[in-house]
């Protein structure tokens, strides 16, 4: 600004002469330094004017403009959503008695961030509650998954002693927390294990299906049994609370709380201490037993004989626990009712029976000679009765009291698979019977064309004659062979077997019923054909020269029912079955079908022993003990049960889809 | 001191400053900041009382260097000027050899009874110093003087970055430029050397710049590529200031302050818990109360007779601007993150008693206008 050249003015207070004055060319100039000086103070003075005003714009864009953008990320900064998790509904039989329930338990928790030393720790919990070296390193991994300050289990169901003793060290380690919570529990242990099922920890598996945010804080999920098919019902909803955190997470209040609601209770239709004889009853056998009402469908019992201890499942069961359960022989994780597909054997000669007089192929006037042998013609092959020396002439009738194959053998020649195939469909062979559980086999209900699509080989006449008494490649579950054996005791109707009798409503206590279910019905051609096989099984029971009238004597009930010897292990034609020359896991299954009383019936039975020899020898004993127990239980009347429940006529599907679309 | 016989002669006309040498306005305003300070201290440290009596204390013995200095006529102050100018050189020397480390730098020397950053010292030290080599040579100054000038200016600054401190060198560097440029350098000098720096800038970054300053100036550029790490500072401390709105949250009541999530809130990012609490209306008072200081301070100068005053004073008044800039830009995300704090808010006692001593030179150039001691 100021040059050399418009600075004249010299106030000099030395002298210099004209030389330096032309070297130095300048002075100070007092006015003119201020005028600078001014000139500067004032540019100075507007640049910063100009710079806080940058500063406060970009201050207001942020406060003003984008307030709600800065205002959600500061509420996403300090406020977490925290999910609480249902109590989940317990399960009762059809009288109130507890299946599955919830109790109060502590568990040891370890909150990683507190822990000083770690070695003292690990030292402490190993002698403590036997934690193993992996089990502490995985206390770390866990840290990842999880939000800061909250404690990692380290075991579920603390003892008192355990609670005691570790209460007295929580002053050395203050990272360990005592946290009370609840714990499934099954109070009948491995009675009707099979039906109830168990829930375990929730797996990586389970939240592949499972609603994200309705599980967002359970633990543990339904994994088999009703626990599993009832899941929804059972889980409730799950509640949330709002906290505050601060910047490394640690809960600094709660702003508010939803709680959750608990799920509902489930009552079953079974009836535990019928269970409990049904059980008894079997004793050491390996089988099943199945009691339904005909009429409504309702499952009384079900046993599968071994079984387990549900509670051993569900904070995870140990290795050696599970080794022992899964390797043993007797199979007692494997559910016999839903899974085990056998042989039907004679129990379904009723239903062939009904089935040759429905279409017309046997009149019941028509008799068999039985020989003791049958074989199709230009077949040198025999296809034996269970009697060597025969049962001489044979009506259906008699066919079925004294359990003739050869009648049958002839039988089913004439039908032909196929017609056979199309009929016994009707009574539920080769379908799942749609019980309210899950993974439950289909049985296997042979035709020309199944056997095309499987084996890719042609039908074999000989494979129809064994097919007649439920032999060959005839597989049913226990389950199925009830349900058979109900549409004989209810005049062709086919109920869809059920456990579940209804669910709690939390708050009022009323009960909302499942309604009674239905497949398609056995078309009734002619009722007199019913009556007769109904008669035959009757007799089965009833007379002398009846498979199982052993059993008649000491029964509280009338009963009608039919006996089943299924072959596991083919004889060749010239071999005796001799049960002392072969092994036990090859013998004979018994089968007995029954239901009583005989008019207007309630409970149908089916009974299944695994390699137990003769049917009415041994499954047909048992049977009728399950019949005198229901008969002692219900004094020959069926009680409505939940006395204390006000029923209200509302369809459990809707409160199951209800509970479908609640929303997280 | 020298208006002792005024006093005496007009009581009822004399003015505040003529009692106490004390500008009237100016203590106004830097007791408003320093009060406003304490305030939103109390919280941003999360009601630490001991912190914020620290605090006040320094403050105290601030106003106290401001009394003191200002009956100090200036003309000590030029005649002592090269002494302190020395020392202060020679305890940065000295932060070298002996220096506490805090965050990765040597910046503190321990006196035994008080912790000292010489460096905020030279941020008036220097700029009197360059006054001083002002005094006796015509304005505006010529190539030769600007780069002897430059070699003052260059000794504290390269002591300064070898700590290293890039923040408190950059601030150094500029309280000297401001003399320069208050002794009405050329503008094209100017210029130039504002072109120059832009060339040496990318040099200085390849070979002499640590990494976490530049990874500071990387995150400047974009924040969002390492949003967990470096860019969180700036992120949460927009956060504050965005979320507080135009009237804040209220004091104590700031989020992001009071649940930790804004890092460092009771130093460099205290501008962010004033935001948050307060609100756009808080940021326009602190701000206006500082455009209020600036302005009065470069006035007190333009006033002054002589160039010692002027330049030292502007060069006050310009050195604390930068300081308000730096820190309110590096917070709102504006500049990169760089070490500084908001004067006489932020927590740090070298700091607040240097920026109130600064004051007390101020206050001694507006009660002194005659550089002759008469």
């Amino acid at each position: 600004m100021a040059g050399n050249s418009l600075n004249p003015g010299r106030k000099t207070n030395k002298v210099v002469n004209n030389d330096q004055l032309y070297k130095q060319s300048r002075v100070k100039d007092k006015v003119l330094e201020l005028r600078l000086f001014s000139v500067r103070a004032v540019v100075s003075g507007l640049l910063v004017f100009g710079a806080l005003l940058v500063i406060l714009g970009n201050a207001a864009f942020l406060t003003v403009n984008k307030h709600d953008y800065y205002t959600t990320r500061s509420e996403n900064n300090r406020i977490k959503r925290e999910p609480i998790a249902p109590v989940r509904g317990n399960i009762y039989d059809r009288h109130g008695r507890e299946l599955a329930i919830n109790l109060p338990s502590h568990r040891l928790e370890v909150v990683p961030e507190k822990v000083k030393d770690k070695e003292a720790l690990y030292e402490y919990l190993s002698s403590a509650v036997g934690l193993t070296r992996e089990g502490f390193e995985n206390i770390n991994k866990q840290k990842r998954h999880r939000k800061a300050y909250r404690g990692v289990p380290i075991k579920f169901r603390l003892s008192d002693a355990e609670i005691a003793r570790i209460s007295v060290e929580l002053h050395r380690f203050p990272e360990l927390q005592i946290q009370s919570d609840l714990t499934r529990f099954y109070p009948q242990r491995d009675k009707m294990a099979h039906v109830i099922g168990y829930v375990g920890r929730v797996d990586s598996r389970d939240l592949e299906r499972l609603d994200a945010n309705n599980y967002a804080s359970t633990t543990h999920v339904g994994k088999i049994g009703i626990e599993k098919y009832y899941e929804d019902i059972l889980h409730g909803q799950v509640g949330f609370r709002h906290i505050e955190v601060n910047a490394q997470g640690r809960e600094i209040g709660e702003i508010d709380r939803t709680e959750p609601i608990p799920g509902r209770n489930i009552y079953l239709q079974v009836d535990i201490a019928l269970q409990e004889v049904a059980e008894a009853a079997l004793g050491s056998f390996k089988g099943a037993a199945v009691v339904m009402n005909p009429k409504t469908g309702a499952v009384l019992s079900m046993v599968s004989n071994p079984s387990f201890d549900p509670n051993l499942f569900v904070n995870g069961i140990s290795h050696k626990d599970f080794n022992a359960l899964n390797t043993s022989t007797a199979k007692p994780l494997f559910n016999r009712i839903l899974n085990g597909q056998y042989p039907p054997g004679s129990t379904i000669k009723p239903m062939m029976g009904l089935v040759g007089l429905e279409t017309k192929t046997f009149s019941k006037f028509q008799k068999i000679y039985c020989p003791g042998y049958f074989s199709l013609k230009g077949h040198k092959h025999r296809f034996r009765d269970w009697k060597r020396v025969g049962h001489g002439k044979a009506d259906l009738h008699k066919a079925i009291v004294e359990s003739c194959d050869v009648y049958f053998y002839e039988l089913a020649n004439k039908l032909g698979i196929d017609l056979m195939f199309a009929e016994l469909s009707y009574y539920g062979f080769g379908r799942k019977t749609g019980i309210d559980l899950h993974s439950e086999k289909s049985g296997l209900l042979p035709s020309s064309a199944w056997k095309m699509r499987r084996f890719g080989k042609q039908w074999y006449d000989g494979e129809t004659v064994i097919a007649g008494i439920g032999q060959g490649y005839m597989l049913a579950t226990p389950l199925q062979i009830a349900v058979a054996t109900a549409v004989i005791a209810n005049n062709g109707k086919k109920p869809i077997p059920r456990l579940l009798y209804g669910i709690e409503n939390a708050g009022d206590g009323k009960m909302a019923v499942k309604q009674i279910q239905y497949d398609i019905p056995v078309p009734i051609r002619n009722m007199d054909n019913w009556k007769l096989i109904r008669k035959g099984m009757e007799d089965v029971v009833a007379t002398r020269k009846g498979t199982a009238h052993k059993i008649r004597k000491s029964l509280q009930m009338s009963v009608a029912g039919k006996t089943g010897t299924s072959q596991v292990f083919s004889l060749r034609q010239d071999q005796n079955y001799d049960a002392n020359s072969i092994e036990a896991r090859l013998h004979d299954h018994a089968l007995f079908v029954a239901y009583a009383p005989i008019k207007d019936p309630d409970i149908v039975v089916a009974v299944i022993v695994e390699n137990g020899g003769s049917g009415g020898a041994v499954a047909a004993p048992i049977a009728k003990t399950i019949i005198n127990a229901y008969h002692s239980l219900y004094k020959n009347k069926v009680d409505e049960p939940f006395k204390k429940a006000k029923v209200e006529s509302v369809s459990v599907e809707s409160i199951a889809s209800h509970s479908t679309t609640i929303d997280g | 001191m020298s208006t002792g016989y005024i006093q005496e002669n007009e009581v009822t006309s004399s003015s505040f400053i003529e009692k106490t040498n004390i500008d009237g306005p100016l203590l106004l305003g830097l007791l408003f900041l320093c009060s406003l300070g304490l305030l939103v201290l109390y919280s941003a440290s999360r009601e630490n009382e001991a912190l914020v009596i620290r605090q006040a204390t320094f403050m105290g013995i601030g106003f106290l260097a401001i009394v003191i200095v200002a009956q100090i006529h200036p003309y000590y102050l030029r005649v002592w000027t090269p002494v302190l100018f020395a020392l202060v050189n020679l305890l940065l020397v000295l932060v070298l050899v002996v220096g506490d480390v805090g965050k990765g730098a040597q910046r503190w020397l321990d006196l035994g009874f008080i912790r000292f950053q010489p460096s905020e010292a030279m941020k008036i030290i220097l700029p009197m110093m360059m006054a001083t080599f002002f005094i006796q040579r015509p304005l505006p100054p010529r190539l030769k003087e600007l780069l002897m000038a430059l070699m003052i200016v260059a000794i504290p600054v390269a002591l300064i970055l070898r700590q290293p401190d890039l923040g408190t060198a950059i601030l150094v560097s500029l309280s000297g430029v401001f003399v320069l440029f208050l002794a009405g350098l050329r503008w094209w000098m100017i210029f130039s050397a504002i072109g120059s720096v832009l060339i040496l800038a990318p040099i200085y970054w390849k070979f002499f710049m640590h990494n976490y300053q530049k990874t500071r100036v990387l995150t400047f550029l974009n924040p969002e590529n390492d949003p967990m790490g470096a860019g969180w500072n700036i992120g949460q401390s927009k956060i504050a200031i965005g979320s507080g709105g135009f009237y804040g949250k209220g004091w104590l009541s700031g989020t992001q302050s009071q649940l930790e999530f804004l890092p460092e809130a009771n130093t460099d990012f205290i501008f962010a818990v004033l935001a948050e609490e307060f609100g756009l209306v808080g940021i326009m008072i602190l701000l206006g109360t500082y455009l209020f200081v600036i302005l009065r301070s470069l006035y007190i100068s333009a006033k002054a007779e002589d160039t010692f005053t002027r330049l030292t004073g502007g060069a006050i008044a310009l050195t604390f601007f930068v300081h308000v800039f730096v820190n309110c830009g590096m917070v709102s995300g504006m500049l990169p993150v760089v070490g500084m704090p908001l004067p006489l808010i932020s927590y740090g006692g070298t700091s607040v008693a240097t920026l109130l001593g600064g004051f007390g030179i101020l206050m001694s150039i507006a009660a002194h206008k005659k550089m002759d001691k008469s």
